[in-house]
């Protein structure tokens, strides 16, 4: 299902693609906290999820109790490597 | 404030698909699926559906209380709905429901109060359960869920408002909009009054009141002595509701509540518990001691009320 490596700027490209503006304006990178730096609520962490999805070609869906104990934008990576 | 060890949290439920029908579940999940697919995203109800599910994975509260560990609560109030009238397709009856809240009080000593719904139409058998559960499993207190279909002055409910007061629990409903199987119209503050005039010596607590028709819920809390609001949901609403809600002069009817699980895709308890200072919910007036009234003593001395129970050790510590 995999398309194939994906850098670590991308996973950051998309998250910034579904956050708040003015939390993506300085750019997105892996240390940041998804709730504290970026605002994330439910349905942005979803739109996240799904986009992953869509473009990452990972089964994200297969992974949801992770994504729910996601903390830090690096989280959403490594949980988008083990795929 | 997270790190004070002393927040109650007086609005929780357990985080498992048990305590909520299908059906409730999936019009909960029809409303996220209309927001995702405004957005464009590629989405399924199904795997709306999944993400949701999600949450509802922590039966036995054992990562409820690590999270409460992390945020200084140290006491969460669970609370009962009983959708199982309603709703016929409960995986599970009233009854087990209750026997599982008490299992994981037992489970986790200390940390867990219950507020135990019983819907008001099961008649005598009903009665008897709450009974039960209040005076076998030292539970809590009422929970309601009016938009089951039933006013909280209905006259069905007066026999469980006598226990109440016999024992000294408090009441807590629901109040407002929720799935959209169920109806809102109902669910309206205002239908409290009657009850409220009527038991005194109840202490009736309407959740989400600074979500939900907050200029009303603040009107019954200003003028009835034993009317409270919880402020859950504000992580969905804003915290500028809240800092309102802290300028109306009731800072003592105020108890503070999360409502996990159901926002936990939006951060851990602390998180919940630091947002609301960083995004201004406690205007400059208000006092450190209207901030400790809030975060848990109103709780205290609502739940340090019951008879049954020596009241909680933080009251004597003042
Ligand atoms: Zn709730």
């Amino acid at each position: 299902m995999n398309k194939g490596p994906v850098t670590d700027e991308a996973i950051c490209r998309i998250i910034g693609s579904v956050i708040p503006k003015a939390a993506a304006q300085g750019g997105v990178t892996p240390e940041m906290d998804l709730r504290a730096d970026l605002g994330i609520d439910s349905l942005a962490l979803m739109s996240i999820v799904f986009v992953l999805e869509e473009q990452v070609g990972i089964d994200a869906f297969s992974k949801v109790e992770q994504f729910v104990g996601a903390e830090a934008v690096s989280d959403i990576i490594d949980i988008v490597r083990q795929s | 404030m997270s790190s004070a060890p002393e927040i109650i949290d007086f609005h929780c439920h357990i985080a498992s698909e048990m305590c909520f029908p299908r059906s409730f579940q999936s019009g909960v999940v029809d409303n996220m699926t209309v927001a995702l697919a405004s957005q464009g995203l590629p989405v399924t109800k199904e795997k709306v559906a999944k993400m949701h599910a999600g949450t509802l994975r922590d039966p036995l509260c054992d990562e409820l209380v690590k999270q409460m560990d992390e945020a200084g609560i140290k006491e969460s109030v669970l609370l009962v709905p009983d959708f199982t009238y309603a709703l016929k397709d409960s995986t599970h009856t009233i009854a087990e429901i209750i026997d599982h809240h008490k299992e994981v009080v037992d489970r986790h000593p200390g940390r867990f109060r219950v507020l135990v719904g019983v819907d008001p139409r099961w008649g005598k058998d009903g009665i008897a359960l709450f009974e039960k559960a209040i005076v076998d499993y030292r539970f809590d207190g009422m929970k309601l869920y009016p938009p089951c279909g039933y006013k909280l002055s209905d006259d069905l409910l007066y026999p469980y408002y006598e226990i109440c007061a016999q024992y000294g629990l408090p009441v807590l409903s629901h109040i407002g909009a929720t799935s959209p199987v169920l109806d809102f119209e109902i669910a309206q503050p205002i239908f409290v009054d009657k009850a409220a005039k009527d038991f005194p010596g109840v202490d009736f607590v309407l959740a989400h009141g600074s979500v939900h028709y907050p200029d009303e819920c603040a009107m019954l809390c200003n003028n009835r002595p034993n009317i409270y609001v919880d402020v859950s949901g504000y992580e969905a609403a804003g915290t500028a509701a809240l800092n309102t809600l802290f300028r109306r002069g009731i800072n003592h009817k105020i108890l503070f509540g999360t409502d996990w699980p159901v926002f936990r895709l939006q951060g851990r308890q602390i998180d919940l518990v630091e947002k609301l200072t960083k995004e201004g919910a406690f205007p400059e007036t208000m006092s450190d001691a209207d901030r400790a009234l809030f975060f848990h003593k109103n709780a205290e001395r609502l739940l340090g009320k019951n008879t049954l129970k020596s009241p909680p050790a933080a009251a004597d510590r003042g």
